[in-house]
């Protein structure tokens, strides 16, 4: 009769645990579904909310993006004006630069060319001038022997002086420039054969002489702006300089001569 | 800041004028007419560069090169050769003896600046 009981009540205590059990495992089960469902809940909100604010979102989006590319549009259009700008700067800048050497040219040739009374020297500073600041290695300077009516080559560089006989006034290119008094230049950077420039030596409009170029150095191209600048210098102020100094030569004779004629009358009393 | 020191060596008047207009407001300048004369000024004054041309009298710039380069205070101070003449044979010997540049006439004024602010720098 006790063992009956006994088995019943395990039973029983067995069948209460076993509910227990599994009504835990439900609450358990039940809470972790909750969860689920909450979080499931939440993420079906912020989708919905995302969703919602999507066209928003891409219109302001799509306001910023075009107000990016026409500032973009504006930067590059900029850009061409600053880089149109620089270049004009730049072509000034290279504009200013050439006629300050220009001018510095001027400045030299005129300053040397002024700055002796000496005949010799006058004639070695045009030579300077040709060779150093035009850059000619084969010329020759000639002036006008008023009686023959000729061109006569008083100095050269890189030239045979014999074989360059006087040129009548008139005769051939050098002769011709002198005639008109006007200067010629030729193409050609010249193989030392044939005239490519003769620049006449005119005090107003009378003829003192010519300088004819035979060739430039090799490094040099061709004759530039700078060089018909010196050019048209050289035509009056080498012209003047020459002058100056046969004048000064002739007077510095005369007073040598007055000077010993008065030193042998005083000899004599 | 005292200004630094070229000596601009050429038996040309005229290039000399030239060069002191176009160095002499930024350099001060020395000037020699010859290459003896030039290695006097240079064992002297001790330049911070030298401008010499090749053709000249007495001592020709390649001959004053050869003894700048071959003398102590000397041998450092930059040389750039200035010159009509810019045969290949001339420049390879010139280089040979140390020269630091070339300018070919007639100069260049941007060239010369250039070069000069160059190996001043």
């Amino acid at each position: 009769m006790d063992k009956q009981p006994k088995d019943k009540s395990d039973l029983l205590i067995r069948l209460f645990e076993d509910g227990k059990n599994f009504t835990q495992e439900l609450l358990r089960e039940n809470e972790r579904l909750r969860l689920l469902v909450a979080a499931q809940k939440t993420d079906s909100d912020i989708k919905k909310k995302t969703e919602d604010t999507l066209p928003e979102n891409l219109a302001r989006l799509e306001l910023e993006n075009r107000r990016y590319k026409e500032e973009l549009e504006q930067l590059r259009q900029t850009l061409t004006d600053v880089e149109a700008e620089n270049k004009e700067f730049a072509h000034k800048y290279v504009s200013v630069e050439q006629q300050n050497t220009s001018l510095a040219n001027l400045y030299v040739a005129s300053y040397r060319l002024h700055s002796t009374l000496d005949y010799k020297e006058v004639i070695n500073v045009i030579k300077e001038i040709v060779i150093n600041l035009i850059g000619s290695e084969m010329f020759g300077i000639f002036l006008k022997d008023e009686k023959l009516n000729e061109l006569k080559m008083v100095t050269h560089e890189g030239l045979d002086g014999k074989k360059i006989a006087p040129i009548s006034i008139g005769m051939g290119v050098v002769g011709q420039a002198a005639e008109k008094g006007e200067s010629y230049f030729s193409d050609k950077k010249g193989a030392g054969d044939e005239p490519i420039a003769c620049i006449p030596l005119k005090i107003q409009s009378q003829l003192l002489g010519v300088i004819v170029i035979y060739q430039l150095l090799r490094q040099k191209d061709g004759f530039s702006a700078v060089d018909f600048d010196l050019f048209s210098l050289m035509a009056d102020h080498a012209a003047t300089a020459i002058y100056c100094s046969q004048l000064h030569t002739l007077s510095e004779r005369k007073l040598s001569t007055m000077q010993n004629l008065l030193e042998l009358l005083k000899t004599e009393k | 800041m005292d200004k630094k020191r070229i000596l601009l060596v050429d038996d040309s008047d005229t290039i000399l004028v030239f060069e002191k207009l176009m160095l002499g407001s930024l350099y001060e300048t020395l000037t020699a007419k010859n290459g003896r004369l030039a290695l006097e000024t240079a064992l002297k004054e001790k330049p911070d560069l030298i401008l010499m041309d090749i053709m000249m009298p007495e001592m020709d710039g390649i001959e004053s090169l050869r003894a700048m380069r071959a003398q102590e205070t000397t041998k450092k101070i930059p040389i750039i050769m200035v010159t009509t003449k810019s045969e290949k044979a001339r420049v390879e010997t010139c280089y040979k003896l140390g020269c630091s540049d070339f300018i070919n006439k007639p100069i260049d004024k941007i060239e010369l600046l250039t070069k000069v602010k160059k190996f001043l720098n």
